[in-house]
């Protein structure tokens, strides 16, 4: 099975979210700052590359993880996507996009754009993990309940 | 745009009520028919996100293993256009304002020639 987390610029939440799910973060701690710089991608994607979808991993049950941004177009380009999976005959039970841009706080999302577009990158990193730490439980909440729907 | 394109390619009669059908259509994609050669052939309406679109379907179709192939057809029209002011104008009025039965026969016969120039008409490719 493939799973897409899916947010804004898939830069925080999304890559957050797969990173969890592949066990990379933990779940029963909110990890340092330090751990969020060492994930893969994390605050790293390019904004020219926005709607590409990144491979972060495999879970325990060797499923694939991915992430990806969708701007502001989330509802539609996820729309897009099981309307084609549909025409190719893939049932919505053999994949799973789930949005993890609800999640993220006003910190993250203002770290993001420091970061993203006006190019203060440390300053506006550090927000977005100071965000990131404090929305952590719901994160690995959502990744338990994607878990549970693969069972 | 990307609607009559997909009537060219399927050697459809394009009429100006099927473009105000598809205007409250509340998905982007939506499938028009099926070709000749058995392709499924859809309009995507991505306005000005067409690259994220793009790279999103190119992405979730390498995955998922499918055969896409998308054709942006405001930039094959933009790059193939009759040169002039007039041409210009028809190109500027038929993609931003909405009113096809103004443009309708003007836009359509351009559209034709600027897809067989390129082969994308009656099920050449898909």
């Amino acid at each position: 099975m493939n799973i897409v987390y899916y947010c804004f610029a898939g830069a925080h939440a999304s890559v957050v979210a797969s990173a969890i799910h592949c066990g990379l973060l933990p779940t029963d701690r909110t990890p340092s700052a330090d751990e969020f710089l060492n994930i893969p991608f994390y605050d790293r994607t390019l904004p020219t590359l926005i709607g590409r979808p990144y491979l972060m991993g495999c879970d325990e049950r060797q499923n694939n993880v991915y992430f990806m941004g969708m701007w502001n177009q989330r509802e539609k380009i996820t729309s897009t996507i099981q309307c084609l999976l549909n025409l190719a005959g893939w049932k919505e039970s053999t994949y799973i996009l789930q949005d993890a841009f609800p999640l993220i706080n006003f910190s993250t999302k203002f770290g993001g754009l420091l970061s993203k577009r006006y190019s203060f990158t440390q300053l506006g990193r550090s927000m977005t993990i100071w965000g990131m730490q404090r929305q952590y439980p719901a994160f690995v909440k959502l990744v338990y309940n994607v878990k549970n729907r693969l069972e | 745009m990307p609607l009559a394109a997909c009537y060219l390619h399927l050697d459809l009669h394009f009429k100006s009520s099927s473009l105000t059908e598809a205007r409250w259509s509340a998905k982007p994609l939506s499938v028009i028919g099926i070709d000749k050669k058995g392709n499924t052939v859809c309009s995507l309406v991505c306005g000005k996100h067409s690259d994220i679109y793009s790279r999103a379907i190119q992405g979730v179709s390498e995955i998922f293993n499918l055969e896409v192939e998308l054709i942006n057809v405001d930039q094959l029209v933009a790059a193939n256009r009759p040169k002039g002011s007039v041409n210009y104008l028809k190109f500027m009025a038929m993609r931003f304002c909405f009113c096809p039965q103004l443009f309708n026969s003007w836009f359509i016969e351009d559209l034709r020639s600027i897809m067989q120039q390129h082969g994308r008409v009656k099920g050449d490719e898909a």
